[in-house]
């Protein structure tokens, strides 16, 4: 299991950079974007969900480091975890009222 | 080490003072800062995006933050900083050797920068 | 005319609390850390306590902080230390005996907890040959920039992590796990990679890099352990697909 949330750390990690950057990029108005407005909810959807992975995981390597109490760690990983789903649940209800 | 004598590695060692063995800490300190600078960013963006049906002035004031110089300066630094290294590090990780990995840390950081003061000046300056 | 160079040794034990004591040591051509703490034993103060034995950067024993920076003292010259003063500290996250002499149990600990010992994969009889392998074979070439640690605890002490994280195995532990788990003659290797997968383990490593930097041996510890977290990484993608089919 650790091994996959850090495999997965990385690999989101990349996509973000490309993903933020399109975001980024797009919201400043530098570019403007190649695709068409699904395809954009839709990489944003999936930004929603690499981004809550990405920074939860890191939070929760964080917070290993300095709680080595295995059930405190599971504890305070699961609060991250949940935290995260929460949010992902909120945003992905806001970009589906967005597309309408 | 190949074709270097155990003794020759020894003299190496003992006339030679590492020139900043600990600079590891630092890079992965500035990975964390900006780390959790950026979650924490991002949580509030979130929230303030989805709930911009119903508090739209949140929404607005959250552009209007994003507007100024110190808030977008920090945000695209940390940015740029945490991909950067988070690149190298990927390399890392497959096993690219200790040069390639700073230049392409080195080259990333540099065009983070350049795209961010472009998209910085055409946002807060207003030039284009 | 030999000139002085100045020594700022941590005391630690006896009555005093812990202090820097100052010494004047005369600083001749070649001399090392270790000469200096010799002559200050010998010449003035016969009470100060530090660890030493071969001399010659192979037996670890002589493992100290050199104005905050990890060294071996046989293996340090005078001529290479920066400052005018040379300060002397015992190794960190390692308690302390007295002075400059640490109790390297800590240490150790997690050097036992990786199961250290080879255990061969089948046990040798009068009629088994001796395993063969070629110096260019894969396993060798994996594991040879990495064998010849000296347990001096250098790698231990710079570690930052070791500092953040109580039970951490620690670069040392783990590279000679890595070289165990490589070794086609040997058996283990599963019970060592889960000691490995642990939250004492592997993971916990940031790539800070310092052990790699200051090892006197030029081993990479930070590299031994990404060969670990590429192997784990590996194994735990083809169970998820193996699990699947």
């Amino acid at each position: 299991m650790n091994a996959l949330l850090w495999l997965l750390q990385r690999v989101s990690g990349l996509v973000l950079i490309a993903f933020v950057g399109l975001h980024v990029g797009v919201q400043y108005g530098f570019w403007r974007s190649p695709f068409r407005r699904p395809v954009l909810i839709g990489i944003d959807w999936i930004m929603l969900a690499l981004v809550l992975y990405h920074g939860v995981n890191g939070l929760r390597t964080i917070a290993y480091d300095y709680v080595s109490h295995p059930p405190t760690q599971r504890l305070v990983g699961s609060i991250l975890w949940i935290a995260g789903l929460a949010l992902f649940v909120y945003g992905s209800w806001g970009l589906s009222a967005i597309s309408r | 080490m190949h074709g270097v004598s155990a003794e020759t590695r020894m003299r190496a060692y003992a006339e030679l003072w590492p020139a900043h063995p600990r600079w590891g800490i630092w890079a992965w300190w500035a990975q964390r800062v900006s780390g959790v600078a950026l979650i924490v960013y991002a949580a509030w963006h979130i929230i303030t995006v989805a709930g911009a049906a119903r508090h739209p002035e949140r929404l607005a004031a959250m552009l209007q933050l994003l507007r100024h110089p110190v808030i977008a300066g920090l945000l695209l630094a940390g940015l740029a900083y945490h991909s950067a290294n988070g690149v190298r590090l990927v390399l890392f990780d497959l096993g690219v050797e200790a040069m390639i990995r700073r230049k392409a840390f080195w080259a990333f950081l540099a065009a983070s920068v350049l795209m961010a003061l472009a998209g910085f000046s055409r946002v807060v300056v207003g030039l284009r | 005319m030999t000139r002085a160079r100045r020594f700022r040794v941590a005391r630690n034990g006896d009555d005093a609390s812990p202090h820097h004591q100052t010494y004047d040591v005369p600083e001749e051509d070649r001399m090392t850390v270790l000469d200096g703490l010799l002559y200050i034993q010998r010449h003035l103060d016969r009470t100060l306590t530090f660890r030493f034995n071969c001399r010659a950067g192979m037996c670890g024993s002589c493992g100290v902080r050199v104005n905050g920076t990890e060294r071996l003292a046989c293996s340090t010259r005078l001529s290479a230390v920066p400052d005018a003063t040379v300060t002397l500290d015992p190794l960190r996250h390692l308690p302390v005996i007295q002075d400059l002499m640490v109790d390297m149990e800590p240490f150790f600990e997690a050097w036992r907890a990786v199961q250290p010992a080879f255990k061969p994969a089948a046990a040798p009889d009068a009629t088994s040959e001796p395993a063969r392998i070629a110096a260019d074979a894969p396993e060798r070439r994996a594991i040879d920039p990495h064998r010849e640690c000296i347990s001096c605890g250098i790698c231990y002490s710079a570690c930052d992590v070791v500092s953040l994280s109580p039970g951490f195995l620690g670069p040392a532990a783990m590279t000679r796990a890595f070289c165990l788990v490589h070794d086609s003659r040997g058996a283990g290797a599963d019970a060592r990679l889960a000691i490995l997968d642990s939250e004492r383990g592997c993971w916990r490593c940031h790539t800070h890099g310092t052990c790699a930097n200051l090892c006197p041996k030029g081993l990479d510890p930070t590299l031994a352990i990404e060969e670990i977290k590429r192997m784990l990484a590996r194994r735990a993608v083809k169970n998820l697909f193996g699990a699947r089919v």
